[in-house]
């Protein structure tokens, strides 16, 4: 329950076993390789990682060219769920090994490169043969080329306007330009199509007029022989590199056999670049390299058996390192608390000399969840389906501890839904009278008491939280100083948690009431007194722990931002019981008939909508309460998380 | 009649900002999450999760209004007497709701948005993603809780 204990590893061996040595560390996946900045080897050697590391990078864009061309172009159909959770391709280790000898990868590649120039080709052409058919079609009834636009004397124009404008462009044209004469071609989508002939003497006139009124003129795409006929060759070339453009389509669909050996390879690849990258990070001299890094102590026999599986020629060291060395974080649970982990790793890992949250956030995480869904069937249903989401080779084995935490969370719904008589949102006076009969409140009738539970139950975590940051006080530096911190708000908060209660309303008995009073008034004191106990001057001391009594009102705030779980856990119930009073009620239909038919088929399966946009509202909201408002008391956090050197798929199951 | 007249305006102005606030919120997060989806389909799963985020927001607004209904008779047939001055107050009850879902559902899809984007580069992150538009959640929760406890006191 704790925080691993870590050990600083040297590795030396001899350079001819050097790739030996990484692939079994790979496959032990038990050791984090320190990179560094810089490394210390000789020329030659990081030459030829560096060869290896071009040459598998190269590599890595072709595959990663023709998925994206697989992608673009020629995309296999995708069945919804698998648009939701992508299906693993499976694979043995050794066609994993051996994947890129399985298919000429360059070979496709060029084919490919060549096919993907000619469909942006046929595409730019067909673009722009249909743009200038669409661009001349208004056209269609000019008699003359419109690209010889001067004779001796005038020059012609074209100029499309808003229709609502034409009766203007032609007056302005006719008063104030006497040698410009103007022809209505075409009126079309509110636009007019004109053309103009202006003697020469007049252009500077026409020009002027032009931008004063903001006319726009237009110059028409390449006509040869009359528009019309233009018109009609272009709409058959566009139509030419469609076909062309399907054909190609066509020829490059031909990779898509080749699709799950390119998300392989694409793995593959990915990973020996890594690897090659991790040699790039080590210390070499001619003979030997050198392996610096981080294991858990624990874990210290394996890694010498797994090297000396490989090799007998090796130093292999190990030392206790220390929190300033910076050693990367193991999270060590017992298995029943690993998916709790995942909440916490979310966060981000504790420092190393810091205590592990997961085991003190875990039954407070469970039971927000658990009020936040509320419900025996709903809690049921949520078990049932990630069970067998667990079951699903769809996704990975961390993943599939992260889904215990909904199998947790069921649970806990499972419980909270028996004791407030929530099944399946039913109303109460539904119920049989056994299942009436176990229940503790009623959400719906006691709101108030609902919220008031909520925030009891934060109050209670907010205090675990003082009280594990005393523990760390006590630890790292005296139990005197950890005292003096926290003791006070340790008795100021149960003091005036009672006092607002009575406030509120809650009858006090005057011992309680009284209680209360010098609990709070003794934390009030002590805060005031006792908790800036590294202060040098007592005025330093008093103002800073007058300020600290300030800061202790974001308790408040932290209690009250518990009430969330109220609002969530009714949120869940209202909609379920408004989906079963709308089509299992007389609100829209009598039918008895009807009633059963909606009964099996729709209502499922909006409660399962209801389920899971809940199960959203009830895995997010109690995280944070965890974050914001419980680890803000005593958890640091800041360690980086331990990543083994290992084998890497995100799409593919290796056997 | 009037308290009638005032308790409907005050269940219709939650549907209203809840269903606002939600349509714009998820319109910033969806649009968003198309444009990453275009270069990578595979992450639909994830962005949809964040796409959805906003629409809590419009069924706090739902779960007021239904609440109006369920507490004053307006759900069953005929049309129940509600006294003016309790009408107001209802009105008035509803109000936190429909206010602060309207801004709410907005900026949590802002933020939503924001997360698609650290999902698009660091997919490993999505549950910080998730999270963070939750802080601004937070306030329509509130807002909810009050809501709930005046009509369940006004009932």
């Amino acid at each position: 329950m704790a925080v691993a204990k870590i050990n600083k590893v040297e590795l030396i061996a001899s350079i001819s076993d050097k790739e030996k040595i990484i692939k079994a560390l790979e496959k032990v996946s038990i050791l984090e390789i320190q990179t560094k900045e810089e490394t210390l080897s000789p020329e030659k050697v990081k030459t030829h990682i560096h060869n290896k590391i071009n040459h598998l990078t190269e590599k890595l864009s072709r595959v990663n060219f023709l998925l994206r061309l697989v992608n673009q172009i020629s995309a296999p159909k995708q069945s919804l769920i698998d648009s939701f959770v992508p299906p693993k391709l499976i694979v043995k280790k050794k066609d994993f090994e051996t994947i890129l000898e399985g298919y000429p990868l360059d070979k496709i590649y060029k084919e490919m490169e060549a096919l993907d120039v000619k469909f942006h080709q046929s595409r730019h052409n067909f673009i722009e043969a249909d743009n200038n058919a669409n661009l001349l079609n208004p056209w269609k009834k000019l008699d003359f080329n419109p690209n010889e636009t001067e004779t001796q004397k005038a020059q012609i124009f074209f100029a499309t306007i808003p229709d609502f404008r034409e009766e203007e462009f032609i007056d302005v044209l006719e008063e104030e330009c006497p040698l410009c004469y103007s022809q209505v071609i075409n009126r079309a989508n509110g636009l007019s199509y004109l053309v103009v002939y202006v003697h020469k003497e007049n252009l500077d006139v026409f020009n002027n007029l032009i931008r004063r009124y903001e006319f726009i003129l237009i110059s028409l795409p390449k006509v040869i022989g009359t528009v019309s006929k233009t018109i009609d060759d272009l709409k058959k070339k566009a139509l030419h590199y469609k076909e062309e453009e399907g054909k190609v389509i066509n020829r490059i669909k031909k990779i898509n056999r080749y699709y799950s050996k390119l998300v392989i390879s694409r793995s593959f690849l990915e990973n020996e670049l890594h690897k090659a990258n991790v040699e790039n990070n080590l210390t070499h001299t001619s003979d030997v390299f050198v392996v610096e890094g981080f294991i858990k102590a624990a874990d210290y026999k394996k890694l010498r058996s797994a090297v000396a599986e490989q090799t007998n020629k090796y130093a292999l060291t190990f030392e206790d390192v220390k929190a300033k060395d910076k050693p990367p974080v193991i999270l060590e649970n017992p298995r029943y608390l690993k998916p709790l982990e995942a909440v916490t790793a979310l966060y981000g890992m504790p420092s190393y000399d810091e205590l592990d949250p997961t085991p003190y956030l875990a039954p407070f995480f469970l039971i927000a969840f658990g009020l936040a869904i509320g419900d025996v069937i709903y809690g049921l249903a949520l078990i049932g389906l990630s069970w067998l989401l667990t079951k699903s080779k769809r996704f990975s084995p961390n993943t599939k501890v992260f889904l215990g935490l909904f199998i947790y969370g069921g649970i806990a719904a499972t419980f909270f839904g028996v004791i407030t008589g929530s099944w399946l949102t039913f109303p109460h006076e539904s119920l049989p009278r056994a299942l009436q009969s176990i229940v503790l409140f009623d959400p719906i009738a006691q709101p108030a008491l609902f919220l008031v539970i909520t925030l009891l139950f934060g109050l209670v975590q907010i205090y675990l939280g003082v009280i594990l940051k005393l523990v760390g006080i006590a630890r790292d530096k005296s139990v005197s100083k950890a005292l003096q911190s926290q003791l006070p708000i340790l008795l100021l908060i149960p003091g005036v948690a009672i006092l607002i209660a009575g406030f509120l309303g809650f009858p006090l008995s005057p011992i309680v009431y009284n209680i209360a009073v010098y609990l709070a008034l003794a934390g009030i004191l002590g805060v005031i007194i006792f908790s800036e106990y590294e202060a040098k001057s007592i005025v330093g001391r008093i103002g800073g722990g007058l300020y600290n009594l300030y800061s202790m009102t974001s308790y408040l705030g932290d209690t009250i931002s518990y009430g969330r779980i109220m609002a969530l856990g009714l949120a869940t119930f209202l909609i379920g019981s408004t989906i079963n009073t709308m089509f299992l009620g007389n609100v829209l239909f009598q039918s008895l008939l009807v009633k059963i038919v909606l009964g099996i088929s729709l209502v499922p399966i909006l409660h399962l909508l209801n389920l899971a946009v809940n199960t959203i509202s009830a895995f997010v909201h109690p995280a944070r309460l965890q974050y914001v408002e419980f680890f803000s008391k005593f958890f640091k956090g800041g360690g980086s998380r331990f990543q083994p050197i290992a084998l890497k798929t995100d799409n593919i199951i290796i056997e | 009649m009037v308290g009638t007249i005032w308790a409907i305006i005050g269940a219709s102005l939650a549907i209203i900002g809840g269903g606002i606030g939600s349509s714009i919120g998820i319109t910033y997060a969806a649009r968003t999450a198309s444009g990453v989806l275009s270069e990578d389909p595979e992450k639909f799963g994830r962005l949809l999760v964040l796409a959805v985020l906003p629409g809590t927001q419009g069924i706090y607004g739902f779960i007021t209004a239904i609440l109006v209904g369920v507490f004053f008779g307006l759900l069953g047939g005929g049309t129940p007497d509600i006294s003016a001055a309790k009408g107001i107050a209802i009105f008035m009850a509803t109000l936190p709701v429909s206010v602060t879902t309207l801004v709410s559902g907005i900026y949590q899809g802002l933020t939503a948005a924001s997360g698609v984007l650290l999902v698009a580069k660091k997919p490993e992150e999505a549950g910080k993603a998730f999270v963070l538009p939750a802080l601004v959640e937070t306030y329509a929760i509130f807002a909810l809780v009050i809501t709930i406890l005046f009509l369940s006191a006004l009932r």
